[in-house]
């Protein structure tokens, strides 16, 4: 009797569990020519899916690898692109998720686990080639959108100024402690004396 | 008999052969983590007081007057920073103020104390001077290491 009560517990706890991974959202035909276009920066055709109603959340197989318009975008962005800007603000503007966007994260090296299909957190994928234009974009969607921390701390230390007083004007946290270090540590370490006042001004502290 | 029957059930609580022994030993290691943990994590950061943190403020703007106002006023010039571990002259190193490290050296500040990433001040300072391109600063880290090396032959 109890070993039945103890197994129907472990399955209910399964079943909880199970319920709380994400599906991944799959996407069809408009899906898929609106990661083309957003792959090929066209920014007219874009639009006019979105307009039709394409979903930029939604994954379609690209170039062999599941990913939603929102997760190429970000991905594919390099600075000095205005178009790209333009895309990234219209798939914004049609419901992008300011939090997270499904595709396959560009992982290093070889293996399974190299790429791995799931969310990435849009703000983090905006400082691997920053520009404060998509940041600025990303942050007037969702002021509090997440991975703000990682994002102030790695903009400090790539010295990204504009893109570090966005987030703080934001109002992340100047005394957040995502990693090994807090904005002003990063400060400290990249020897950036106009940002260690910026941030002293916003309240910034060793102990935070 | 007693006695040497005591003796003998402590000496291999000791050596841990016994039930009370292992006992011992088990509580021993479950309690070595959040002790640990408490010594070099906790105690460090409650220990880091308001006067030290203007300490560390005034080391990084290079604020003779603002150093020797807070060391006044209680804090402590070898205070490990809660979160890198590293101490005032560290701050006032890497931005460049050869006057104020000389001047907290005078005080007493250590040169070989080491932060968390294991280096100290002079290895900050050298690895800085490496990378920096601007002539200024360059020539003010060149006299912040100049000042750490004086030190280090006084000794």
């Amino acid at each position: 009797m109890r070993q039945q009560q103890v197994i129907g517990f472990l399955f209910v706890a399964l079943a909880l569990g199970c319920s709380r991974i994400e599906t991944p959202p799959q996407g069809g035909d408009p899906e898929r020519a609106l990661v083309a276009a957003t792959d090929l920066r066209d920014v007219a055709k874009v639009q006019g899916l979105l307009v039709s109603g394409a979903d930029p959340n939604r994954m379609v197989q690209h170039e062999g690898h599941s990913h939603s318009a929102w997760s190429t975008a970000l991905q594919k962005f390099r600075p000095g692109h205005p178009e790209q800007v333009e895309i990234i603000r219209a798939l914004l503007k049609a419901g992008a998720n300011p939090d997270a966007a499904w595709g396959t994260s560009e992982g290093s090296g070889t293996g399974p686990r190299a790429r791995a299909v799931g969310t990435m957190e849009p703000l983090f994928l905006a400082m691997l080639h920053p520009d404060p234009q998509v940041v600025q974009a990303i942050l007037a969607t969702k002021r509090n959108a997440v991975g703000g921390e990682t994002s102030l701390v790695m903009a400090i230390e790539s010295g990204q100024t504009r893109i570090a007083h966005l987030l703080v004007e934001a109002g992340v946290d100047v005394n957040c402690h995502p990693g090994a270090n807090t904005p002003l540590l990063a400060a400290i370490e990249a020897r950036d004396e106009a940002m260690m006042v910026y941030l002293e001004e916003h309240g910034a502290r060793e102990k935070p | 008999m007693p006695f040497a029957m005591n003796v003998s059930s402590v000496l291999s609580a000791l050596l841990g052969l016994n039930r009370a022994g292992r006992i011992l030993y088990t509580s021993l290691f479950v309690l070595a983590v959040p002790v640990m943990l408490a010594w070099f994590v906790l105690l460090p950061r409650l220990q880091f007081s308001e006067a030290d943190e203007r300490l560390f403020r005034a080391a990084r703007h290079g604020d003779l007057a603002g150093v020797a106002q807070s060391l006044a006023a209680g804090g402590r010039i070898d205070a490990a920073a809660p979160i890198d571990g590293k101490t005032a002259i560290f701050r006032a190193a890497v931005f460049g103020h050869p006057d104020l490290v000389s001047d907290l050296l005078k005080r007493g500040a250590d040169p070989g104390v080491r932060g968390r990433d294991g280096k100290t001040v002079l290895e900050v300072v050298t690895a800085a001077r490496l990378e920096e391109r601007d002539a200024t600063r360059a020539r003010a880290l060149d006299a912040v290491a100049a000042a750490l090396r004086a030190t280090e032959s006084q000794r």
